[in-house]
């Protein structure tokens, strides 16, 4: 009877519906395709079922982010044999947007250390704090922002230019 | 030379990221450093610039049978024995209900005085139904009150607590709280609750400019502090500041999506027309349309709703044919109707043999597809390369692929090779890309050539058309292109046509294509579909068992005195058509069901059909009886012929099946009709067409619920989860 909760349900759907996209969207950049970015983040969700939410209370996103990169690096060890993954963690590998790969923001960032990229994607893109960032890349609190500060340092130079000629 | 340049707290600071206490200081040195300051200007602009660039990498989304897998799995009771106050309180709670709690405890303070006894009771039964408080939470919301341990307009979103957060064991004082304004609640006039009511509404619009502020992550919400939570609050608390991926409204007016007229097929009086001849179709397109439009949070235009694409997308457990006997097995069944009184429900349902993967006959397969520039979105050919690298590991060294593809000029990508040969294949999809515009008309000469000179007798040969229609070079004419494949299928050579995509998607002039080349049309609009098409469905795509497939039913005017086909609305041919070979008619592929449902009126039930007057000589004619139809055909309500042809034959054969009279109960009827009824009545509801009569969501829902049977693929589960999609969408719209 509990289990048929509509509020409970109706909670977690609401996860679902939000997170989804955006766990797709940095997942995949680790699998390096879709189908199995969708299995990995499906299997996440699932995990959260199990979750017990006072521990995660307030940080369900950046959660659901780790347990998304951890399994996305356990099964790009499993499936494309990598060992070394912290240099190419991030690919654009089968990337069918090649229109997005034209754009100047993509094209420079994916120029970075596969680090960098990380942290610049989850700070910009996904919207996470230092803090979060450190969570789930499991980098220290300073280390990301020296991350973040360096690849700022490229980027505004590089973005920048091109912004000034328009 | 700045020293600041370099320090990492630079872009901390710019970023807001700097922790409170440092600001101050590194504000000092900042006060020195006129070039660092720039920078701080240079980075915030570079944030914008990477949040702006880096928002339009699109969203995908999951599978709606992943999502379904999500759901049915999850969670376990200890899931909400572990966090049912949480959740609970997460979701439910309104702002407003909380807000209320605020402004009315001082009067339920005094009224608490007064009636300790009541409180009491109260209080006893809530620990007792305490487990079962979440799920009937829903329903008695209004009865609930919050209160708040802290200043609300001072802290927003901080440390307001809903009664069930409150009543956490650790909070023994707020669970006491809560207990009270319970039980104050019960005892409320109904004039004081209408005027909380109105509190209420003007709270809620408070509450939406407080969540409207910016909310730092994680506020409020960390440690045992409770939340604000309210449909708007929701979303900004309970992650960081994600932007909330809204999936794209599919905007039907200004979509260039093309679907033909299609009306509903008409009651017929046996009077006026003894005979009902159809083509059968073996699509189901149509059905995965419908699920790509409810996905995206939209009801499908009902032209776009073919029934019997939706009826036939299942497969039922009919009888499955002997070798002996005709290439498919014939299956009627009756029931009465559940959408109009009286009226009853025939199905006619066939099963082509099946043929076992070791048996399939070798497969020449040419794959003709459309890179021009509308296939380039990501479930275009992204996904059609995908869908075609499934099918590939299914073929062997039996079998042949060459890929021809087709935009501002047509080419060979790839001459027919053998299926062994994966890595030459896959290089060569791998390699394909979108652009230029499309000329179909070349592409499909060049596909049906390169078929022909790689004709395997006896085995498969099939061209496979891939696109989204939208054929704006060349021959682009619905008309001159349907000659073209009309000229090409004569030649024993097969077409399947998949659908991709959206937006400029022509629906008619797909399933004319596959009409005219004795093909088979399906919609792909995700890897599951790719999956039931390429692999689970892998024979019956590839294997034509029998071709121009016919139907015609002859009623016993002694039994009914009208009908009505349900669906196949564009295949319904002329009487006479069904002896002619020369009229070209559908295929059935190896292992399909052809599913097909009439409704009827019985005689002596009142009949009006909708614009037509009541028969006025049609009562007498029926109990005088018929001529020729007493006796031994007496009770034979009516007769199925089927004519078709094997794959390779020019002359058809016949076979028929009488159904006698029947007034069995839905209810009581198999799975698979029940299954049937239950997504024509469905198809119906999105049609909004009259005939449905009453038998509303609900109804429909619970029909298909008790007809899921074995669901070996899961289909009918996603069924399911598709009609309470419909539902949802359906609500939020009137809304």
């Amino acid at each position: 009877m509990v289990r048929r909760s509509p509020e409970g349900r109706e909670w977690f759907r609401q996860t679902l519906i939000r997170l989804e996209g955006p766990l797709l969207r940095y997942t995949r950049k680790i699998t390096g395709d879709l189908e199995s970015a969708k299995e990995v983040v499906q299997e996440s969700l699932l995990k959260l079922w199990k979750q017990n939410l006072a521990e995660i209370r307030g940080h369900v996103a950046p959660w659901l982010y780790t347990v998304c990169r951890n399994q996305a690096i356990d099964f790009k060890r499993r499936d494309k044999g990598m060992t070394e993954l912290d240099d190419n963690l991030i690919s654009y590998e089968s990337y069918p947007e090649q229109e997005l790969q034209k754009k100047e923001v993509f094209s420079e960032i994916a120029k970075l250390s596969s680090k960098h990229q990380e942290v610049l994607l989850l700070k910009f893109q996904e919207g996470m704090s230092y803090k979060e960032i450190a969570k789930i890349t499991g980098h220290s609190e300073s280390n990301v922002g020296l991350l973040i500060h360096e690849g700022m340092k490229v980027l505004r130079e590089t973005l920048n230019e091109g912004g000034q000629n328009e | 030379m700045s020293k600041l340049i370099n320090d990492p707290r630079l872009t901390a600071y710019a970023l807001g990221e700097l922790p409170k206490t440092e600001i101050k200081e590194f504000e000092m040195e900042l006060q020195d450093d006129q070039k660092a300051q720039r920078e701080v200007e240079q980075i915030k602009k570079t944030a914008n610039l990477l949040k702006g660039g880096l928002s339009e990498e699109k969203s995908e989304r999951l599978d709606a049978s992943q999502r379904e897998e999500i759901y049915g799995k999850g969670p376990k009771e200890s899931f909400w024995s572990k966090n049912w106050k949480l959740v609970s309180g997460l979701s439910t709670a309104t702002a407003a209900l909380v807000l209320v709690g605020l402004n009315v405890t001082s009067i339920l303070d005094q009224q608490l005085t007064q009636k300790k006894n009541a409180m009491q009771e109260v209080a006893k039964s809530f620990d007792a139904k305490k487990e079962a408080t979440t799920a009937k939470a829903a329903g008695d919301k209004l009865e609930r009150v919050g209160y708040k341990d802290a200043d609300l307009n001072q802290e927003p979103g901080k440390t307001v607590v809903s009664e069930k957060i409150a009543a956490s064991p650790k909070r023994p004082n707020s669970f006491m709280r809560g207990k009270k304004n319970k039980a104050k609640m019960d005892n409320f006039s109904l004039g004081k609750r209408r005027a909380l009511k109105k509190v209420s509404r003007v709270m809620e619009a408070e509450e939406v400019a407080i969540s409207n502020m910016p909310v730092p992550s994680a506020a409020g919400m960390g440690g045992a502090q409770g939340l604000v939570e309210s449909k708007v609050a929701r979303s900004l608390l309970i992650s960081p500041p994600v932007e909330p991926p809204v999936p794209a409204l599919y905007d039907q007016k200004s979509s260039t999506e093309q679907y033909d007229k299609l009306t509903v097929n008409p009651f017929k009086e046996v009077g006026n027309e003894p005979l009902s001849t159809f083509s059968v179709d073996v699509d189901t397109a149509s059905y995965s349309n419908m699920r790509r439009f409810l996905n995206q949070g939209t009801l499908p235009p009902a032209d776009s709703v073919r029934i019997e694409e939706l009826i036939n997308y299942f497969s039922y457990d009919y009888k499955i044919p002997g070798k002996s006997e005709a290439p498919f097995s014939v299956n009627l069944e009756i029931a009465k109707s559940p959408w109009k009184k009286g009226h009853k429900l025939v199905r006619i349902g066939l099963k082509g043999f099946e043929v076992a993967a070791h048996e399939r006959p070798a497969s020449n397969i040419v794959f003709l597809l459309d890179v021009s520039g509308s296939m380039s979105a990501p479930n275009k050919l992204p996904l059609l390369k995908e869908s075609m690298k499934l099918l590939l590991r299914k073929l062997d060294e039996r079998d042949r692929v060459a890929i021809v593809v087709y935009a501002g000029a047509s080419g060979m990508v790839l001459d027919s090779t053998s299926a062994n040969n994966k890595v030459k294949i896959m290089a060569a999809l791998n390699k394909l890309q979108a652009g230029g515009s499309t000329n179909a008309g070349a592409g499909i000469q060049l596909a049906y050539d390169v078929a022909k000179k790689n004709f395997i007798k006896g085995g498969v040969n099939r061209v496979i058309l891939a696109t989204d229609g939208d054929f704006n070079v060349g021959i682009t004419s619905r008309g001159g292109l349907l000659e073209e494949i009309k000229k090409r299928a004569a030649g024993k050579i097969f077409l399947t046509v998949l659908g991709l995509g959206m937006g400029n998607y022509k629906d008619g002039r797909m399933e004319a294509i596959a009409n005219k080349g004795n093909g088979s049309y399906a919609y792909i609009d995700n890897m599951n579909e790719a999956k039931k098409v390429f692999v689970n469905d892998l024979s019956g795509t590839l294997i034509t068992i029998a071709k121009d497939v016919k139907i015609q039913v002859e009623f016993n005017p002694s039994k009914v005195s009208a009908y009505r086909l349900v669906g196949y609305e564009n295949r319904v041919m002329a009487a006479q058509d069904f002896n002619n070979d020369k009229k070209d008619a559908g295929e059935i592929g190896a292992g399909h069901t052809v599913t097909a449902l009439y409704e009827i009126v019985p005689v002596g039930v009142d009949y009006s059909g909708p614009g037509i007057d009541k028969l006025k000589y049609q009562k007498n004619k029926a109990k005088k009886k018929v001529p020729g139809v007493a006796g031994k055909y007496s009770n034979e309500l009516l007769t199925v012929k089927l004519r078709y042809k094997k794959p390779e034959a020019t002359v058809s054969t016949k076979i028929s099946v009488p159904l006698n009279d029947s007034s069995v109960e839905l209810s009581k009827a198999s799975d698979d009709f029940r299954h049937a009824v239950a997504v024509a009545s469905f198809g119906m509801m999105l049609k909004r067409d009259k005939n449905l009569g009453e038998f509303n969501f609900s109804k429909i829902r619970g029909l298909a619920q008790g007809a899921k049977g074995a669901d070996k693929h899961g289909y009918r589960q996603e069924f399911l989860e598709l009609m309470d999609l419909a539902q949802d969408i359906q609500k939020n719209t009137l809304k």
